[in-house]
């Protein structure tokens, strides 16, 4: 139980400033009072951002003006001092700049601080014709624009005025009908709906919509066509539309006009100064010597003037600030009204009895409240909770919110999680919202716009504010993620600290640095050093790059401050290929050839992977980097490889054509092969010059073979060319390519075998046996035999096989005999019995002779 | 290829997620689903991609058609003149900008084409994009984007992640390309965001330390932002062990002898699948209607945990195969008999509830028969045999003289040139070198029998240091330590990893295994400091209350990451496997690996960089 207030009375008391309207009620809350700014909205003009933002006053002078921006609780946040120009169009954007459009066509944008974000011009049009008049406006989506009205009465709509400088889209509206065309519009205004944003005219009484391709007369459903319609008004959601004419007649209903909801006759031909919808539910009326509000169907009531002052639609009321006040007119919710309205036999109009009650130490009759109210205690608990969001009095939550607790209690454990969540979140954002709307920070912002601009975008806000401290305090409080939360706004911290000039570089450096460190957060140091880079604090910039841990964005920003050879250091020690690829295309287009090829000295990743790209597409660079490494053997292989790249030509029919073809390659091949040699000589590689000069002794023994024995093995390899020599038994010729290129012993043999076997000359192949000892053994021989299925030329060789191959050899050759005998000499009792095994059944002597060597072995 | 992914699903982290993360993505890139749209393929994407958005999913996401690249005009091409977008999946190369280019060549005004790049963008593609007029974001004569689908990684099973780059040896070794360096670093950090920071880090050789050090400044980078997920997350896994390649290449190059492995050697197993001769499988295998013509394309088998049988024998070795095989065929016939015993409905019920699952093991069981037969008339030639012992004596004997006739041998016969060199190069691994002579005997060699480009090869294989000049014994002292070589291995019951190669144990797993053992990699610090590259043993810090407080028991084991740059064999992951099996494991094992290799793949992508190299397989 809170002291020091009287909850009943505080909840009884909690409709007084109610003002009937119709069947609801309409309410005027005094946000703050008694503003300390010296504004007088009779001759200074005002703009409000929508969602409790910013102000911004307009002061002109002789021959310059400025512009002021103030929080709604009049504490000053920026100054403009503005030269020259006029200024017809004065508006916030969504993400509060402020947006200046004069007369010429130029916008200019500029922070909330009074900082110039850029300027740019609309578009010539425009400019030829120029401005003259500008609408804002900004809808329930969460975008915000403006639409500009030339001399010529043409229209141009920027549907989203938060972009960059080069991506504003300025869409131009079609045309009014050309009997209309040179008439100024009575009244217009922009019609939100979705992206594609239109405009509203009146011309001579009609009422035209005008979008992209095509503008349509509208009819309004108004008993009386020939009204002059002075002025018009759009509800925010786009969805209401009122119009009023110069005897005081208003128009509203749905914003296509065919459906009338209020026609009414306000009497009075004083001019309109300005006309708001407060969200769909009424219309605000601001005359010179009162406030008129006109509900729905035919209620009405009328509100002292408040001095000067100037309206501001929001999606849930109108904001009116005057020169001492600023004030929220609404309609009273309907929780609100459930629960506390007079008389309410609502649930939690009940419960909030009861409470009173409760505290009243009336608990009998508490009780009997909530017997009465038993089976709606979930929906009286709701509409409590429901009731205190709506309220900006803290004492009025506080005591809604204990009438939903004391219903809650009753509820026990079945209370459902919808109720628990909804109460401990409502508590929650009214605690921050209470916070933010304190004249301190001075967003007066309603719960329902709270929850429609997201806790995220308060932050922004906040930070925009430069309130850093309260937005971090929310963002731990909400339990925000940091990346839209903490990690933003510290972002944002740190940024203002590098555009303020007045601290040293290092300083800034450490305190960013401390800052971050100390909270464990990592964030993006590079986009902190490309906007350091812009206020021109190169040191400042460097210094904190070298923290980034992401390389891409740390390369990425460095490439930007043109530290082409830091970038390649860095990009290389993250091993990213593509990264050091992409940092070697900028200087390669930035810097001579000669240069360039020096970036890779002491850079041995970023050469080596230069050297595989330039392996198959710049095979010149190739090399020159190799010479620069003096990597003799790498610029020789490379060549060598590319030499046999050149394709081989396809076989030729003609004979002639055969041999130009084969020229044709060879020419380039033995060029480049050339060039290989001279770079193994250069590096001394007597191996690889050795075997380029036996390549090139090879082909003229090859081009000489093919003159005098006719037959072309111009290509083939050597061991190739030898096989096809003793094919041709042309031994000596053979003897001599083996004598010349000092071909192992152990390889010519198996060439000469192979080739007198695949011809089958078997004579060749025992004198060959014969000349001397086989350096390759005589299991060769056998082979070659029992591939031609020659058994018995197979068989003269055996014996000279290793002993402990014999036997088995013989089995192959079917010699059974003789493999017994072997197997006999070797004692090698398990072969005779497979030799049993295998021909048992048909050789009945084999059997025969193995049974008695096994017995004699037996008998051993 | 499954449709649900199920079987990544049930292993100790669900990599069920990182498929699902990578859906995601890709739908977002895809964008509004009831717009038609038309991919348009890199061929060599297909499986890739496929793995983790099947067909049925790509057409929920309002792919209307699939083509393959190169293709001609493609707008023009009939049934194509609703379709608004035309999608790209490409990877980075510029050879393909051609193909997009010839695809786009007269494109219709109102048509939109997106390239996406898989898995990153490139800036000499994108250039040559722009060269040729089509600049990312345009809007006229055409609208034209370029995107990026971070597909960095691929959950190959339940316990398996390749990042699918094939040129990883090559790039890190040849190349000096750190880019699967810097995919393994992000990967690790993406699992990291799924899984929870990894405590501990271990790692062997120069770009695990690269790897370990990049990691440190990626954790700072996951906070940045506030990308609380990593920070917050419990850890599931406890180490992460980073393994050089060069760790263990005698391993990669030899023949691996597990049934996966065999696979992969013979058939090539690739995004899980392999490709057989068709006319060798029983039809109920093909699972194609009957009396429909026999289609003439190789019969693709998935191969993946979700088929229990293979899940249960894919990491024997070879040599047990056989009996695995007709155990199973007893237990399905006895399956299958049970009917006869029941008696009551309740258990004719049982029996036919099972009857799917049967018939599904019997589909198995003959599909399996029918591949081990296949592999077996390959592992009986007399020229397996003699490449299983040459390996073998490489591997065993300190100096192993009579495996150079053998090399010899090979040349004189002009075998294929990458078994001459797989059986150098393995003599070099194996010897921590060869001698000057040797070694400019099998280059002249080489020269001789196969051509002057070989040079090239020659070169290539130096570079990348699978041959040099012997300059010292340490593989023969790290051999004998770890316990590389264990004779008589049971390749039935198996007591150690070693059976994978039939007595070879790869260096990597046991720098695994002997991490579980008191006092992991201390105990064996002299040996460590024997393999190149140096040696990582760092913690990370975890967030408060998030460490781990009871020691892994075989009831609770602990999980490691043991992640291969520069690529493993089925054979270490059966080894891994096997280790995890033991009945007094502590630890489950996740491998990543930058891609999946075996010594034929491991030399083809180094003869790659040599002209007119074609395998002859």
């Amino acid at each position: 139980m809170a002291d020091g207030f009287d909850v009943g009375e505080i909840l009884s008391g909690a409709n007084l400033d109610w003002t009937p309207l119709g069947e609801g009620f309409a309410k005027c809350y005094m946000n703050y009072d008694e503003l300390e700014w010296k504004v007088d909205l009779a001759n200074q003009k005002a703009v409000v951002a929508p969602y409790g933002g910013s102000i911004a006053v307009l002061t002109k002078h002789e021959g310059w003006s400025d512009i002021t921006t103030y929080t709604l609780a009049a504490k000053k946040i920026g100054f403009i001092k503005l030269e020259g120009g006029k200024i017809v169009g004065m508006g916030w954007t969504a993400s509060e700049d402020l947006v200046l459009i004069y007369d010429d066509g130029t916008m200019v944008v500029y922070t909330v601080h009074g900082v110039m974000k850029f300027q740019r011009l609309l578009a010539r049009e425009i400019r030829d014709h120029r401005v003259a008049q500008v609408r804002f406006f900004h809808s329930i989506e969460g975008f915000a624009g403006f639409a500009v009205m030339t001399f010529d009465y043409h229209f141009y709509v920027v549907a989203d005025s938060d972009r960059d400088k080069d991506d504003i889209r300025v869409k131009t509206l079609a045309e009014l009908p050309s009997g209309t065309l040179n008439t100024c519009p009575s009244c217009w205004a922009v019609m939100p709906s979705g992206k594609n944003v239109g405009v509203i005219a009146v011309v001579e009484g009609q009422v035209y919509l005008m979008q992209s391709f095509e503008t349509v007369p509208i009819s309004v459903a108004c008993k009386d066509s020939n009204r002059q319609w002075t002025s018009i008004a759009i509800s925010l959601s786009g969805k209401a539309a009122a119009l009023i004419d110069k005897t005081g007649y208003i128009w509203a209903g749905s914003s296509d006009f065919k459906s009338q909801e209020v026609e009414f006759d306000i009497q009075s031909s004083s001019n309109v100064l300005q006309m708001e919808w407060s969200g769909n539910d009424f219309i605000v009326l601001l005359y010179e010597k009162f406030i008129f509000l006109k509900g729905l169907a035919k209620h009405w009531c009328k509100l002292p003037s408040k001095g000067p002052c100037v309206l501001a639609a929001e999606i849930d009321g109108v904001r009116l600030v005057t020169n001492t006040t600023c004030e929220f007119i609404h309609r009273v919710p309907k929780s609100s009204l459930s629960v506390l309205k007079v008389a309410s036999l609502q649930p939690g109009a009940i419960l909030n009895d009861a409470y009173k009650e409760y505290i009243g130490d009336e608990s009998h009759k508490a009780d009997e409240y909530i017997r009465y109210i038993k089976d709606k205690l979930p929906d009286a608990v709701l509409q409590c909770i429901s009731a205190a969001s709506e309220e900006f009095e803290p004492k009025i939550q506080q005591a809604l919110l204990m009438s939903a607790n004391f219903g809650k209690g009753f509820l026990g454990p079945d209370v459902s999680d919808d109720i628990i969540t909804a109460f401990v979140e409502t508590a929650r954002n009214l605690r921050v919202l209470n916070f933010v709307r304190d004249p301190a920070i001075g967003i007066p912002i309603t719960y329902r716009q709270f929850s429609r601009l997201s806790p995220g975008v308060l932050v922004d806000r906040l930070t925009n504010h430069r309130q850093y401290p309260v937005a971090l305090e929310i963002c731990n409080y909400l339990k925000l993620p940091s990346d839209v939360g903490e990690v933003k706004v510290l972002t944002q911290w740190a940024l203002h600290k590098v555009r303020d000039k007045t601290v040293s570089d290092t300083k800034v450096a450490n305190m960013i640095l401390t800052r971050f460190k100390s909270c464990g957060i990592v964030i993006s140091y590079a986009d902190i050093a490309r906007v350091a880079r812009q206020e021109d604090r190169r040191t400042l910039a460097a210094q904190l790059l070298e923290h980034e841990v992401l390389v891409e964005d740390q390369v990425q920003m460095l490439l930007e401050m043109d530290e082409a050879d830091k970038a390649l250091d860095k990009a290389t020690s993250s091993w990213d290929a593509q990264l050091v690829y992409e940092v070697l295309e900028r200087m390669k287009g930035s810097q001579r050839t000669s240069d360039y090829m020096k970036v890779f000295n002491h850079r041995p990743t970023a050469a080596a992977l230069y050297k595989k790209y330039c392996k198959e597409n710049d095979s010149e660079g190739l090399v020159n980097l190799c010479h620069q490494e003096s990597d003799f053997v790498g610029a020789g292989i490379h060549l060598l490889s590319q030499a046999y790249r050149v394709a081989k030509p396809k076989e030729e029919k003609d004979e002639k054509e055969r041999k130009e073809a084969k020229e044709r390659f060879l020419v380039p091949r033995q060029e480049l092969v050339k060039q290989a040699y001279k770079e193994f000589t250069d590096g001394q590689l007597s191996f690889h010059m050795k075997v380029i000069e036996d390549q090139d002794r090879l082909h003229r023994e090859q081009t000489q073979l093919k003159e005098d024995h006719k037959f072309d093995t111009v290509g083939l390899t050597l061991f190739s060319t030898i096989m096809e020599c003793v094919r041709r038994s042309q031994f000596k010729v053979a003897d001599n390519l083996k004598k010349k290129f000092a071909m192992p012993d152990t390889l010519f043999w198996w060439a000469k075998l192979r080739a007198l076997a695949s011809v089958a000359n078997f004579e060749e192949i025992e004198r060959f046996s014969k000349q001397k000892k086989s350096p390759i053994g005589y299991e060769p021989f056998v082979e070659v035999c029992l591939q031609k299925n020659r058994f018995t030329e197979a068989n003269k060789y055996i014996p000279r096989c290793p002993p402990n191959k014999r036997c088995r050899l013989y089995m192959i050759t079917g010699d059974w005999h003789k493999a017994a005998e072997t197997a006999a000499s070797e004692r090698n009792i398990a072969a005779l019995d497979e030799m049993l095994q295998r021909q048992g059944r048909n050789d009945a002597a084999l059997v025969d002779y193995i049974k008695q060597i096994k017995m004699k072995l037996g008998a051993q | 290829m499954t449709a649900t992914g199920s079987h990544l699903f049930g292993g100790r982290i669900n990599l069920m997620l990182v498929r699902e993360s990578a859906r995601i993505e890709l739908k977002d890139i895809l964008g509004n689903p009831s717009q038609k749209k038309v991919i348009v393929w890199d061929d060599t994407l297909i499986g890739s991609v496929g793995l983790v958005a099947e067909v049925p999913f790509l057409l929920q996401l309002g792919v209307y058609k699939m083509i393959r690249l190169p293709a001609e005009n493609i707008t023009d091409m009939d049934g194509y003149r609703d379709v608004s977008e035309f999608i790209f999946l490409v990877r980075p190369q510029l050879s393909i900008i051609d193909d997009i280019i010839k695809a786009i060549a007269r494109p219709a005004k109102s048509k939109s084409f997106v390239v996406v790049f898989v898995p990153r963008k490139s800036i000499h593609c994108i250039k040559k994009l722009e060269e040729n007029r089509l600049k990312d974001g345009q809007t006229t004569p055409f609208s034209f984007s370029i995107k990026e689908f971070r597909l960095d990684m691929l959950p190959l099973d339940q316990d398996v992640i390749s990042l699918d780059i094939n040129s990883a040896f090559t790039d890190l070794y040849l190349d000096m390309d750190p880019t699967p360096l810097d995919q393994t670093v992000r990967s690790i950090g993406r699992l990291q965001a799924l899984f929870g920071v990894i405590p501990r880090i271990y790692g062997k050789g120069r770009n695990a330390e690269i790897v370990a050090n990049m990691m440190e400044r990626t954790r700072q980078e996951l906070m940045r932002g506030g990308e609380s997920t990593a920070k917050d997350t419990i850890p599931q896994i406890d180490a992460v062990i980073l393994l050089d390649r060069s760790v263990d290449l005698v391993a990669a190059l030899s023949t691996q002898l597990t049934y996966e492995g065999l696979i992969d050697e013979f058939f090539g197993i690739r995004y899980n699948s392999a490709k057989f001769p068709r006319d060798q499988f029983s039809e109920d295998v093909q699972q194609v209607p009957k009396n429909a013509p026999p289609p003439i394309t190789p019969l693709s088998v998935t191969l993946t945990s979700e088929e229990n049988m293979y899940s249960n024998m894919r990491d024997s070795n070879f040599r047990s195969i056989g009996k695995i095989l007709s155990k199973k065929a007893r237990e399905i016939s006895a399956a299958f008999e049970e009917r006869h015993d029941a008696k009551t409905v309740q258990q004719l019920k049982q029996f036919v509830q099972k009857l799917p699952h049967m018939q599904q093991d019997k589909i198995s069981l003959s599909r399996h028969t029918t591949i081990a037969e296949l592999i077996k008339q390959r592992t009986d030639m007399p020229e397996f045999l003699e490449v299983i012992y040459a390996e073998q004596a490489l591997r065993e004997e300190d100096n192993s003289d009579g495996a150079d006739s053998y090399i010899e041998q090979c040349m004189g016969k002009q075998e294929p040139i990458e078994k001459v060199l797989r059986l150098i190069c393995l003599q070099s691994l194996a010897n921590s070198g060869l001698k000057p002579k040797l070694l400019e005997r099998y280059k002249m060699g080489i020269i001789q029998c196969y051509g002057t480009q070989h040079l090239i090869s020659l070169h290539n294989l130096e570079k990348a240091g699978l041959i040099k000049v012997q300059e010292s014994k340490s593989f023969a002292v790290v051999k004998r330590s770890l316990r590389l070589i264990v004779e008589k291995v049971d390749e039935f019951a198996p007591k150690d990893s070693a059976y994978v190669f039939s007595g070879y144990a790869p260096a990597t797993v046991r720098l695994v295994e002997y991490l579980d053992r008191p006092n992991g990699w201390q105990q064996i610090e002299d040996i460590l400091r024997l393999i190149p590259g140096p040696t990582i043993m760092r913690e990370q810090k975890v967030h408060k209350g998030h460490e781990r407080k009871k020691k892994p028991t075989p009831d609770q084991p602990q999980v490691v990451l043991v992640f291969f740059i520069g690529g493993c064999s089925y054979a270490e992951i059966a080894a891994l496997r096997y280790l995890a099996g033991r009945e007094e494991a502590v630890t489950d094992y996740i491998i990543g690996t930058t891609n999946i290799i075996n010594g034929g793949t491991l030399m083809d992508s180094v003869l790659a960089n040599t002209p007119h190299y074609e395998r002859q397989n």
